[in-house]
């Protein structure tokens, strides 16, 4: 109600000459105002949230979290649960994004002042000036990647475990009947064997539309791009490199081709994730792209009719790849929340306590050094991959990437599908990093 | 805000003032202008504050780099309008959009028009038809976006029934996505249109309709001499309310396509939106935002004046 | 004369199927199960009609449906209070006004007939987090109904307009204010009028879905029809049983309103038109 003030000087200029009359406009007008002021009140006795104290070790901690397939609601719930039984007062809400995503929902609310206490999901560095830093304790620098994912020399998230993702799941059924005897290590093989798989009758190569384009292409071409130079971008940020003339254009081609041949069918972007994992699991497609988390997924189908194997995503010269890494289910803390030691008690016994992280490995098939689990024969693939690798490499966010890169690369690389070709794609990647840094 | 758009309604010019009246009536005037600005304030006070300051703002913010939630603001000059012109999706979106209202508007006005002129006649299968048309309105975009995208997505309703085979890439291919959108904005909107077609027959007077009969003419004379140009006001209010209600267009594509492939089928105000939040540029997107707004303002006064040149061209 | 009859026919049709097809899915595949909805979409199912997907989306522990549609309802009525008690004195003043002011304000409060809401999204966050009133139900609704303002008054002036002054006179010789007269003598007469304006923002209120996503928010933890609904579905939309149901749910009480109601409904929106 504070516009009153200012917007009764304009309403009330036409009476102002006519003296005593603009004492009793205002007093009329404010009693309207109130009246209004009244009834809203009145109408938000019904959203009113409890708020707590500083520093109280009670409350209600709302955790805005990655919700996935496997990431559920009930899942967190049920992680969450013992720390709420020992914490009397304690209770915790499980947000799900409203937004497309966690990263966009919880910009949204940043922007209206109304952010959670916690997040759970793997997050932008541009939020984290807006996270609390961690303490410098052996729990905090203990967490994976903890060391990498610093930005300012503070560590902003901790993370209970580590994903690979550059690994590619396949239908053994569907490699020995197109006759393929060992899976391909170059990116010529990998071409080749889509073109026998696809003349098996098979989708050679499973993608889905929504997110899911982009991030696979990452999977396989970060560590080409980055591989051989960490720093690369860092290097495109100071435009002594460029997308044109970087591994991504090798990667982009070698794309445009397979959809070009039809190893990638075009309306496969009208799929959505889960679309593409019933499709994989279901034996209609040959190879998929994917992080170690459809680990779960595999695990969890029933009477599946073939076997699953993997293998590490195919490089220019068939050499290892290094894999694309990063933190897994991690948990940042909200420099506005109310009560910082309660939220890094919990954050500390979820990324700690021997039964929450064995607990959060298992449900998507997640490493971390010093724990272990008794995974599935495909879990014990993926390690050995993983334990092979020559290193790992980042994905497409991070310190010194620009906000959004992912989603940027996920239109470029659905662009493809559509008839741009891989030079122009490659170019659009140029100009929007160019347009957007230092935004 | 339908219907209303084009109503000259505004209120009459003042009445000549009287000779000045004397000193006791003063007292009531006065009282009589106190209650009025009473009574004006609660609405001027709400469009002030949340309409007229908002454009103010968003004028200002996309002068600056905003993100939402790093205060304050830095003040950036014209480089969000000069980025704006060159960044191709802003380009596509609104190529996209006025694609969208383009043939969307024809297509609304001309079926919206044809099924008036089907279910015209009061007969009971027409009230059912009626209500028929126009049940989308009451749904909301983003349900009905959903309910298509479960019919025409990849494995929807129409894939299954067409088979693996046969199956037509509604909402994956960039043109089919397109046209699909544009089909379905088409389907959910037209019912208005209907409705408000039918009210501006029911003004063409029968007797007029009666002369024409005797005067030989048939059905599609009678329509384009007589019905057509006696409905021209309900065209230019059909007219204004789709260009309108299609420049802003958001909800439907949200749940339809979410934008894609590719980012094809994002609109003007999904790209804002997208700016906005998920970039956090809200900055760029309240640019966005201004352009949008005055594109708007413009086009709503080029239709209205066109109207009334045809008016005058008519009367003349 | 069959020809055109023929033609007639086949429009009808044509209009039939494609304005049912989408509720047959709609109602039918909501009983189904994943396997018949993929396989047979529009046919019967192998397995027969089952209660328990409906059933699932009612007591789903991530959108309650009823509680969606409680709290939109109360929306739709406390910005149609809200806009009665606002615009109807403020359209009445400006009717009967003479003095260039009321034309002034006029002009201010139509201002926003043909800006669209969603680009007022960011400044309107801007402004509401001043106020503190950003993703609470009060700011909500002060946006709501301010968005319904331009088109209400210009709608209720006209309408006063056409009401002889005489009225008022009588109503003052009897000692009314102004206020008493509008309730009163005027109020009772525009019944039409405020039929239109209820419609049209019933029905802009119940749809709406950016205002509710941004100006009140996830944090408020208040989901409408449309906000609620797309949480549930937006990351599940491919789980059809989770869909179909959610989307009936969300659409049968409106639908059946309708029905019950189009003769208000569809005459309040002509009685707008012609007005118009």
């Amino acid at each position: 109600m504070r516009r009153t003030g200012s917007t009764s000087t304009t309403v009330g200029a036409p009476s102002a000459r006519q003296g005593g009359v603009l004492h009793r406009t205002r007093t009329a007008k404010v009693s309207v105002a109130a009246g209004l002021a009244v009834s809203l009140v009145a109408l938000a006795g019904c959203s009113s949230s409890s708020a707590s104290g500083s520093g109280a070790m009670t409350g209600n901690i709302r955790i805005l979290a990655n919700i996935t397939p496997v990431l559920t609601k009930t899942y967190y719930k049920g992680l969450v649960a013992p720390f709420v039984k020992s914490h009397p007062g304690v209770t915790v809400t499980i947000e799900s994004p409203s937004g497309t995503n966690v990263q966009s929902t919880l910009q949204q609310e940043l922007v209206s002042g109304a952010a959670p206490d916690i997040v759970a999901s793997t997050l932008d560095p541009v939020v984290a000036p807006q996270m609390t830093d961690f303490p410098n304790a052996s729990w905090v620098t203990s967490t994976p990647l903890s060391d990498s994912n610093k930005v300012d020399g503070r560590i902003w998230q901790v993370a209970t475990g580590l994903q690979n993702q550059s690994l590619v799941y396949y239908n053994e059924t569907a490699f020995q009947k197109a006759g393929i005897t060992a899976p391909p290590t170059s990116l010529d093989e990998f071409t080749a064997d889509l073109g026998k798989l696809k003349a098996a009758g098979y989708v050679a190569l499973q993608t889905a539309g929504e997110w899911v384009t982009g991030a696979q292409f990452s999977m396989m071409a970060n560590p080409g791009l980055l591989g051989g130079d960490p720093t690369w971008y860092a290097e495109r940020n100071d435009k002594k490199v460029t997308f044109a003339h970087s591994p991504y254009a090798t990667y982009l081609k070698a794309y445009a081709g397979w959809v070009a041949s039809g190893a990638i069918p075009k309306n496969s972007l009208g799929e959505k994730y889960q679309d593409s994992i019933d499709n994989f699991l279901a034996g209609r497609s040959g190879m998929y792209i994917m992080g170690n988390w459809l680990d779960a997924s595999v695990d969890s189908a029933k009477n599946l009719p073939f076997k699953v194997g993997v293998f590490a995503t195919p490089t220019a010269d068939g050499s290892a790849p290094k894999q694309m890494s990063g933190q897994a289910q991690p948990y940042s803390i909200l420099k506005s929340s109310k009560h910082q030691a309660l939220d890094l008690a919990l954050v500390k016994y979820l990324v700690t306590d021997k039964a929450a992280v064995t607990t959060s490995l298992k449900s998507e098939g997640n490493f971390r050094a010093g724990y272990s689990y008794s995974g599935s024969d495909l879990d014990a693939a993926v390690g050995k991959i993983v334990d092979t690798a020559p290193g790992t490499v980042t994905g497409t966010a991070g310190p010194g990437v620009n906000a959004g890169f992912g989603n940027e690369l996920n239109t470029v690389v659905q662009s493809l599908y559509t008839g741009q070709s891989a030079d122009k794609a490659a170019a659009k990647l140029d100009s929007w990093w160019n347009a957007n840094a230092g935004q | 805000m339908p219907a209303s758009s084009t109503a000259t309604a505004v209120p009459t010019a003042p009445r000549t003032v009287g000779p000045r009246p004397p000193l006791g009536r003063t007292r009531a005037r006065r009282r009589e202008t106190a209650a009025d600005i009473a009574m004006m304030a609660p609405p001027l006070i709400l469009v002030a504050g949340l309409i007229i300051v908002p454009i103010g703002i968003a004028v200002y913010l996309s002068f600056t780099d905003w993100n939402g939630f790093t205060s304050p603001p830095h003040t950036i000059g014209f480089r969000n309008y000069t980025r704006l012109i060159h960044d191709p999706a802003v380009k596509h979106a609104a190529f996209l959009t006025l694609l969208i209202t383009a043939i969307g508007t024809i297509a609304c006005n001309v079926l919206g028009l044809g099924v008036a002129l089907l279910l015209n006649r009061n007969t009971r299968i027409n009230a059912i038809l009626r209500v028929l048309v126009f049940y989308p309105y009451v749904v909301g975009a983003v349900i009905l976006g959903f309910l298509w995208s479960s019919i025409l997505g990849t494995n929807g309703a129409v894939d299954a029934a067409l088979g693996a085979h046969h199956s037509l890439p509604f909402l994956s291919d960039p043109k089919w996505a397109i046209a699909t959108v544009v089909c379905v904005i088409v389907w959910s909107s037209f019912g208005v249109n209907v409705v408000l077609y039918l009210a501006g027959l029911q003004t063409v007077p029968d007797n007029v309709l009666e002369a024409a009969k005797i005067d030989g003419a048939s059905p599609w004379q009678t329509f384009w001499r007589v019905k057509l140009p006696m409905l021209a006001p309900t065209v230019t209010v059909n007219v204004v309310l789709v260009v309108i209600g299609l420049l802003r267009v958001y909800e439907l594509i949200l749940a339809l396509t979410a934008g894609g492939p590719a980012g094809e089928t994002q609109s003007f105000v999904y790209n804002i939106l997208t700016s906005s939040f998920d970039n956090t540029q809200l900055g760029y997107g309240a640019a966005q935002s201004v352009v949008l707004m005055v594109f708007i303002v413009v086009v709503t006064i080029v239709i209205t004046a066109a109207r009334r040149r045809s008016e005058q061209a008519v009367a003349a | 004369m069959t020809g055109r009859r023929a033609g007639r026919l086949l429009a009808v049709l044509v209009l039939v199927l494609i304005m049912v097809g989408p509720l047959y899915l709609m109602v039918t595949n909501a009983f189904k199960s994943q396997h018949d909805i993929l396989t047979e979409p529009f046919g019967w199912p192998t397995s027969g009609f089952s209660l328990k997907y409906l059933h699932a989306a009612l007591t789903s522990p991530d959108f309650n449906v009823v509680r969606a549609y409680g709290v939109t309802v109360l929306f739709v009525v406390a910005v149609n209070v809200l806009n009665l008690l606002i615009v109807g004195p403020a359209s009445y003043a400006i009717a009967r006004g003479t003095r260039r002011y009321h034309r002034a304000v006029m002009l201010v409060l139509l201002a926003g007939l043909f800006i669209p809401g969603q680009t007022l999204v960011i400044p309107v966050i801007y402004v509401l987090k001043a106020l503190g009133l950003i993703g609470t139900i009060p700011g909500f609704l002060l946006f709501e109904t301010t968005l319904t303002v331009p088109t209400t008054v210009f709608l209720f002036v006209a309408f006063v307009q056409t009401v002889p002054r005489e009225l008022d006179e009588a109503a003052r010789i009897d000692g009314a204010s102004r206020y008493g007269t509008f309730w009163r003598v005027i109020f009772p007469l525009m019944r039409p009028v405020a039929a239109t304006a209820m419609v049209l923002n019933s029905a802009g209120v119940w749809t709406d879905f950016v205002n509710p996503q941004f100006i009140l928010g996830p944090q408020s933890g208040v989901y409408t029809v449309t906000t609620g609904v797309y949480a549930a579905i937006s990351r599940l939309s491919t789980n059809y049983t989770v869909v179909y149901p959610n989307i009936l749910l969300a659409t049968a009480p409106v639908i059946v309103f309708y029905v019950f109601m189009q003769r208000r409904i569809i005459g309040g929106l002509t009685a707008g038109a012609i007005k118009g």
